[in-house]
């Protein structure tokens, strides 16, 4: 049986003084969840596997769960609608029998058939690929945040907060020319391309085809991942094709 | 007044007068090179020549509004006497990058980003004897597996290749010496590194 093998990246924690990022908990699993749902995977006999970075959710999980009185009151005077929406998004996950984000990932995980792997550090993610044996991975997908230089597994705020990234929590572009080793994991299909939706993901991409022998495919400017609720079988394509403030995301093959 | 009484005041205002100039030009700097750190680390900084130029001809706010301000930091910097601004980012960077505190790695990885202004050969010089001496965590920052743009600016390449190739694998995080000396060899960077070299 092959492995498709689809790392899903994570919210940073929300702030008031940054409404442009991660209001929602939700936006880099939902493509996700729902491509599953819709068989918008287009699988053939692969067997699907979520990597996800968990001290992402985790961390939003504590911040969403309880809103302060601070936030409840800046919400009311603000008049913006800031961090209720936040708590509702964690009562939508209590009312749906999880006790975290991290449980309600795994949960929906189950019900689709679809192998959980959580990890910690993005060394753990190739960790996982080289647990693989030869031939065996059929291609490799990625949702979340992203630069040319990585993965942003977790987005930051610097401390005049503006979201930032750290190297300790970023899948390295890189660190793909080292993983030589691993390259035999893989199974050169051209119809199923390996594809990191993020922004500037198409150095991550290049590398990763130049690395290891197969198709794949990321965007040169900025993706977003705004208005993705609102076309549930069109998730994908939205993601490769919705022009963004920046203009059309000028999404690449390689080759 | 009597004249010593005199002098002594003088002394004393010339004193607070430096002491005022001095604590202005850190804070002027702290203030760059958490600026400058932007250029690096922002999640919308342009990471291009062709970003940039797209973030100009759409004006996207977010982005524009950063580069205003890492050219800013750039700016204050380069107001300073080169040989002073150099001796505060090294010294920045040898107190902040061992502290794991966000704001001081914050200041580190700015101070890092701004080496990349100093390009005269005499200054790199003294950039590279003095991280050469640098503690392994200090290094650890510098040599981050993330790349920096200064790597490939350098006026004497070989002098880096050189020593960095003396370097014990451990000074470097994520096996990444190789890739280090590799930088220090090439003419551009290839997409990565950092966007110093877009603050005009």
């Amino acid at each position: 049986m092959e492995n498709f093998i689809i790392l899903i990246g994570g919210p940073g924690t929300f702030k008031s003084c940054d409404p442009g990022h991660d209001k929602i908990w939700l936006n880099y699993f939902y493509p996700i969840q729902i491509a599953a749902e819709k068989d918008l995977y287009h699988k053939r006999a692969e067997n699907v596997h979520w990597v996800v970075y968990e001290p992402a959710y985790s961390v939003r999980w504590l911040d969403d769960s309880e809103i302060t009185f601070w936030e409840g009151a800046q919400e009311a005077l603000s008049g913006k609608a800031l961090h209720k929406v936040r708590k509702k998004a964690a009562d939508n996950v209590i009312s749906k029998g999880a006790s975290s984000y991290v449980e309600r990932i795994k949960n929906l995980a189950r019900g689709y058939g679809i192998t959980y792997k959580g990890i910690n550090k993005p060394q753990e993610f190739w960790d996982y690929l080289a647990s693989f044996p030869s031939k065996s991975i059929s291609r490799v997908w990625y949702s979340g945040h992203a630069t040319p230089g990585g993965l942003i597994l977790q987005l930051t705020h610097n401390s005049e907060c503006e979201a930032s990234w750290t190297d300790q929590s970023t899948v390295l572009t890189l660190d793909i020319p080292k993983q030589t080793a691993i390259k035999d994991r893989f199974i050169a299909d051209p119809n199923r391309p390996s594809k990191f939706y993020g922004c500037a993901t198409a150095d991550f991409a290049s590398s990763w085809h130049v690395t290891f022998a197969v198709p794949s495919e990321g965007a040169k400017s900025s993706i977003t991942f705004a208005g993705i609720f609102g076309a549930p079988d069109a998730v994908i394509t939205r993601l490769e094709t919705t022009p963004t403030p920046r203009g059309a995301p000028d999404w690449t093959k390689y080759p | 007044m009597n004249p010593v009484k005199k002098s002594s005041l003088a002394t004393l205002l010339a004193i607070v007068g430096l002491l005022a100039v001095f604590a202005c030009e850190t804070d002027s700097l702290d203030d760059a090179y958490r600026r400058i750190y932007l250029a690096k680390y922002a999640v919308d900084f342009p990471t291009s020549e062709e970003e940039l130029h797209r973030c100009e001809s759409n004006r996207v706010k977010t982005c524009l509004d950063l580069v205003a301000k890492a050219t800013d930091g750039k700016r204050r910097l380069l107001a300073v006497e080169p040989n002073k601004a150099l001796d505060r980012t090294l010294k920045t960077i040898v107190s902040s990058c061992p502290l794991e505190d966000s704001d001081q790695q914050e200041l580190c990885l700015g101070a890092i980003v701004a080496l990349y202004f100093f390009t005269e050969p005499e200054l790199d010089a003294r950039i590279l004897r003095e991280l050469m001496k640098a503690e392994r965590t200090v290094l650890h920052k510098v040599f981050s597996p993330s790349m920096f743009g200064w790597y490939y600016n350098r006026p004497q390449p070989k002098g880096w290749i050189d020593a960095v190739s003396k370097l014990p694998p451990d000074d470097f995080p994520h096996d990444g010496k190789a890739s280090v000396i590799n930088a220090f060899g090439a003419s551009k960077p290839a997409g990565l590194g950092d966007g110093a070299r877009l603050l005009k």
